[in-house]
């Protein structure tokens, strides 16, 4: 971080603004443009993501300042570093630390050979990013490949905090639309509205069975697919799995679908995986294994050892993986939708506030204006 | 079609003659040299006219069988008769799906049952013996056995890239092999006409008898051939050794087990941390003026403990970091905290 002389907030910003320049465009999406940008004095590439704030509706899209906040409490080797943050006129920007390639493009290159090292190892830097979230209480509630990026060197680190929030608090509402559907935990699918890490831990479980497979685990086509997918795939819980499932918002009549044999699927993985996966996706919350006890499971302790970062597979074309932090359009919205509609005050079981137009605006206003 | 390159992408011609024309149009490449023929899944022909009249609009219906077909199910024949074409599309069809190989077997009569199996499937393909059926059967192998599949199928590339490598080092070891001997021969030629004119010069201008000369001069044949042999052998020999070498590193890197490097570096802790542990002892009750929890959060798993805990350590988070010192935007809380 800049250490500048200058006094008042304008000062400082301009001089934070002139440590860096912009290279050339990365990626767009609805509510950002990210450009690699270079560290004038030490010559660091960075990436800066500009956030457009001027054609926003209602100030400052949540997404932003819920990165900006979560990324300013976390700190570690296995999550994306804010670098620094500065505006210039009405943009907001965000100078990130540069990463070449995300664990989708690995998983998608079929040219790349895993082996079950490596991908203890991703598994490894993914979980102690995610602990480090769950130590500062703080959820990610977007964990997927396509998230998960690389640095150069091979260390995969957490990114695109645009969802992310505090909790732990049991008094606020917190909405059950977040996350990726394919990576959405059984508890936010049936609509609970106050939930724990247990859903990045299912989200990890996910892309653990990903990384095993080379190809999603669960893909459901829609919200109420998606939790047929679940229990095809590891049976339908019964309350006895689950105590208080049926006490959940949104259960309804589930068709019951026994337990398969789960090493029939993975037949190539040892047991220990198998057995931490199954953990990992335990469809009680309260059972589900944590981020630190995942860590000191034995598939990590015993051998092979992880691989080293940088030697773990990674893609040929480096110019072609860009830092995207952005969704495409649809996921933004999604989010968009998704960030005016919770942090609220708003009670009530589902807390969606979909008019919450102005109260959202004036909030967001109020959150830019402090910290200056 | 995805299954099978197009004749393009595989740098062939696709299959033409003069006589060709148009089942549709009648049109004939007497009269236009660059007809193009095109088939779809259905195997009925449709010059390139015809293809674009057809398919302008969307999704139509094969002329002459009336299946509805898609414009990029199209292509270029690469061979005269399309019986023969359509046994190599579905043959790598089923190749793409049915990869295992022998090791993927206990037995060798469970791999010749498992190729039997194929064989069967595919004889039924091409006979059009109960087409949705063998369909179905083999989009279930296909789900089921998705993983192997990319398994196997990687390990192909990974296979055919090593023996391509392979090839094309022998083959550039052996063009410089050629150039070497080449180039000796011409050394050789060379020397033969340096010698001889030697020759006629000593005779011309030295004083030593003829008969010296000449001695001196077989000497010198003598070992400059037993040089230009050795270098010869010294070039085989290298060759030799490389391709021992390629073939080593291709055995090598087949092999799937890991135990190639397992080096034990020292204590390894996968839940290694840059921060010291935060150490919270919670009492066993608290007077908690907390209301019921929301509707379902048990079971979402938020428990009392976890909000008390959530509030403690968030009352102590910083209390104790030194002021100003360090980097401010670690957070985490130091320090062993008691409540």
């Amino acid at each position: 971080m800049a250490t500048p002389k200058a006094v008042f907030g304008e000062d400082i910003n301009k001089e934070t603004e002139s440590l860096y320049k912009k290279q050339r465009k990365l990626g767009e999406g609805t509510y950002a443009v990210v450009y690699q940008g270079q560290h004038i004095k030490t010559g660091r590439t960075v990436a800066i993501k500009k956030i457009k704030v001027g054609n926003m509706r209602s100030g400052l899209d949540m997404s932003a300042i819920r990165e900006v906040k979560a990324l300013q409490e976390l700190r570690h080797p296995n999550v994306i570093e804010l670098v620094d943050v500065f505006s210039h006129k009405t943009n907001l920007n965000l100078v990130l630390e540069f990463l070449d390639t995300d664990l989708e493009i690995v998983i998608k290159d079929k040219s790349l050979f895993f082996m079950p090292a490596d991908i203890k190892s991703w598994m490894m830097m993914a979980l102690r990013g995610l602990d480090h979230c769950h130590k500062c209480w703080l959820l990610h509630r977007d964990l997927k490949p396509n998230n998960l990026l690389i640095a150069s060197d091979g260390q995969l680190k957490l990114a695109d905090f645009g969802l992310a929030r505090e909790f732990g608090d049991v008094k606020r509402a917190m909405t059950s639309q977040t996350v990726t559907r394919w990576y959405r935990a059984p508890e936010l699918l049936l609509g609970a509205s106050n939930y724990t890490g247990a859903i990045d831990i299912w989200a990890m479980g996910c892309i653990f069975a990903e990384l095993l497979l080379r190809t999603p685990y669960l893909p459901g086509e829609s919200d109420i697919d998606q939790l047929t997918v679940i229990f095809k795939a590891r049976g339908t819980p019964t309350e006895d799995d689950w105590p208080g499932m049926s006490k959940l918002p949104a259960v309804f009549k589930f068709d019951k679908h026994p337990r398969p044999q789960f090493s029939d699927l993975f037949q190539g993985s040892s047991e220990d995986a198998v057995g931490l996966m199954n953990l990992m996706l335990a469809f009680n919350p309260s059972s589900r294994i944590s981020a630190a006890d995942a860590l000191n499971h034995p598939y990590f302790t015993n051998l092979p050892r992880p691989t080293k970062p940088a030697k773990l597979p990674r893609p040929k074309k480096e110019e072609e993986a860009a830092v995207d932090m952005d969704s495409t359009g649809g996921g933004r919205k999604r989010q968009l939708y998704d960030a005016f509609s919770d942090d609220g005050d708003v009670f009530g079981e589902n807390a969606i506030d979909t008019t919450g137009g102005p109260a959202a605006s004036k909030r967001v206003d109020m959150r830019i204006s402090s910290p200056a | 079609m995805s299954i099978l390159a197009s004749a393009e992408k595989q740098n062939l011609t696709p299959y033409t003659t003069k006589e060709d024309s148009c089942p549709q149009c009648q049109r004939m490449r007497y009269f236009n040299e660059r007809m193009v023929l095109l088939v779809g899944p259905c195997y009925h022909k449709m010059c390139e006219l015809c293809f674009e009249n057809t398919f302008a609009s969307g999704p139509a219906a094969c002329p002459e069988c009336q299946r509805v077909l898609r414009r990029n199910e199209y292509y270029q024949p690469i061979f005269e008769d399309l019986t023969v074409e359509r046994e190599v599309r579905v043959r790598a069809r089923m190749a793409a799906a049915y990869n295992k190989r022998q090791e993927d077997f206990k037995s060798l009569k469970d791999y010749n049952d498992y190729l039997e199996m194929v064989e069967d499937l595919t004889m039924k393909l091409l006979y059009e013996e109960d087409t949705s059926q063998t369909d179905s059967i083999i989009e279930k192998y296909k789900r089921e056995n998705n993983a192997q599949i990319e398994r196997n199928m990687s390990k192909r590339q990974r296979e055919e890239m090593i023996q391509r490598k392979v090839l094309e080092q022998e083959k550039s070891k052996k063009l410089q092999l050629r150039d070497e001997y080449l180039r000796q021969l011409e050394d050789e030629r060379r020397e033969k006409i340096e010698a001889k004119n030697n020759i006629i010069n000593a005779l011309a201008t030295s004083d030593k008898s003829a008969k010296e000369i000449l001695k001196a001069r077989t000497v010198q044949l003598k070992k400059s051939s037993l040089s230009n042999r050795n270098a010869g052998r010294k070039v085989q020999l290298e060759l030799e050794a490389l391709l021992k070498s390629a073939a080593e590193g291709f055995y090598d890197d087949d092999d799937d087990d890991i135990d190639v490097e397992e080096i034990d570096d020292g204590p390894f802790d996968p839940a290694e941390s840059p921060y010291e542990p935060v150490i919270v002892r919670l009492r066993e009750q608290y007077d908690d003026p907390t209301p019921a929890f929301r509707q379902g959060s048990l079971a979402a798993g938020v428990t009392r403990e976890m909000h008390q805990r959530y509030l403690i350590e968030g009352a102590m988070a910083g209390l104790f970091e030194p002021p100003f010192s360090g980097s401010a935007k670690s957070s985490n809380n130091e320090g062993t905290q008691d409540s």
